[in-house]
């Protein structure tokens, strides 16, 4: 860790929150809304092609 | 963009270093609070009448039509909207169905039917995915509100009692029998059933009083030219004389047969043949004002009596028409399409009169006929048999 050249800027208390709120506010319900939004097309596909419409 | 992405996983993947383990679980649990609020909220929303017709195309085709239903507002004040009937209520259909409504969108931007015509033209097919949907859940979210344990069939018309206790047997689905009972059908469909707008085109107008008619499908009877009590019903293809034209009534005389155990309730073409005429009400049946009572004769074969009886009743001034050639057309070519899809069907004169019946009634539920059509084929058939068949078989 100390000689790691890699190491990018100063990891700053701004910075964490800042990726705090981008995770809790856009990234992961933005990510929710896809995979419901995909469980639902799948599930439409499979009633399209494979099991019809939905007998419940 | 890819340094900003980069920097950010490099700070995501690791420890933090000044926000506490505590606060951490905190947010990313209320943030998780918040988000799943505003997500079942968003989808109450699009689960209202409202959301459904903010398009032009819902709110000027079939939202309009629903306003002249009785499922926009009727006695009791109880009223279906559009997501009670057309959003299935489980949560993952739901889902699916709002990720199909990305087509209604696509329709929208693209105007796929953004004006009347365009919509009338497409009305059949989005009718049947409807219709389809409903057949496969067997009417579900009618059975939300309608149900058949819940049904007094006692104050029901006799008609719609027959039909009713048939289907609740047999928990059929409400829009095998009511399609169009919310939203205007397809025009090819527009009376009820296909087949009925078929049937009424094959009737004729201005009956002459002292002629004999037929009916081109099953038609209620009345005790008077007011039309107001129910005295029966008149089969498919049944000969009647018209006594007299009042306005929108019409009196006809039935000259039929009847079986006189029980309530004689149901009339018959001839003596000894089971070809259906018709019913009366039980008061009809057993009152003396409405008949002349002829001949009775005893068929050997049953042992029960027969007796000839003129009866005379009321109907509504139409669906009559002079030959049966044009019903028994159309009732031979049904015959043929519908039956042989799963067997050869059997020469109409292979059977008797009176044996179609119990034979046809036995494959009815292999096929999809309205009850119109079910009694005019059945009275082709009976009507053809080999009691009326000059060959030999």
């Amino acid at each position: 860790m100390s000689d790691n050249h890699n190491e990018p800027e100063v990891h700053n208390k701004a910075s964490e929150w800042k990726t705090f709120l981008v995770l809790t506010v856009c990234l992961f319900p933005a990510l929710s809304v896809a995979l419901i939004g995909a469980y639902g097309f799948g599930i439409w596909f499979l009633q399209m092609f494979l099991m019809g419409p939905p007998g419940h | 963009m890819i340094q900003i992405i980069k920097r950010f996983w490099h700070i995501a993947s690791k420890p933090s270093v000044h926000l506490s383990f505590g606060f951490l679980t905190i947010g990313g649990f209320l943030a998780g609070i918040i988000f799943w609020g505003g997500f079942n909220t968003a989808l109450e929303v699009t689960n209202t009448e409202k959301f459904c017709i903010g398009c032009h195309e819902m709110a000027d085709n079939v939202y309009v039509e629903l306003q002249e239903t009785v499922h926009w507002q009727n006695r009791s004040g109880v009223r279906a909207t559009c997501p009670d009937c057309h959003v299935p209520h489980n949560w993952s259909d739901k889902i699916a169905r709002k990720m199909q409504a990305s087509k209604e969108v696509w329709a929208t931007v693209f105007g796929t039917v953004n004006t009347r015509e365009k919509f009338l033209a497409k009305r059949g097919e989005l009718a049947q995915h409807e219709w389809d949907r409903f057949s496969a859940n067997n009417s579900m979210e009618c059975k939300n509100c309608h149900n058949y344990e819940s049904m007094d069939f006692e104050i029901m018309s006799e008609r719609a009692q027959v039909q009713m206790k048939m289907a609740a047997e047999r928990d059929q689905s409400c829009v095998d029998c009511h399609k169009g009972i919310a939203h205007n059908l397809p025009d090819n469909m527009n009376s009820g059933e296909g087949t009925l707008s078929k049937l009424e085109e094959m009737a004729t107008s201005g009956y002459k009083a002292g002629n004999s008619y037929y009916s081109v499908r099953q038609l209620p009877l009345f005790t008077d030219e007011t039309m107001t009590t129910e005295a029966g019903q008149l089969n498919a293809a049944t000969k009647v004389t018209v006594l007299a034209v009042e306005g929108d009534a019409i009196q006809v005389e039935l000259d039929v047969w009847r079986k006189t155990k029980g309530f004689g309730r149901v009339m018959f073409e001839d003596f000894a043949m089971n070809i259906n005429d018709g019913y009366l009400t039980k008061e009809v049946a057993q009152s003396d004002d409405y008949m002349n009572k002829g001949e009775t004769k005893i068929d050997d074969l049953t042992g029960l009596p027969w007796q000839k009886v003129e009866v005379k009743l009321w109907a509504r001034n139409g669906s009559l028409t002079e030959s049966r050639d044009t019903l028994w057309t159309f009732a031979k070519s049904t015959y043929d399409t519908s039956c042989s899809v799963c067997h050869t069907q059997p020469a109409e004169n292979h059977f008797d009169t009176n044996t179609w019946p119990g034979m046809f009634n036995g494959m009815l539920s292999f096929v999809n006929l309205d009850g119109d059509t079910q009694a005019l084929v059945l009275k082709y058939l009976q009507k053809h048999s080999s009691d009326f068949s000059d060959e030999a078989h």
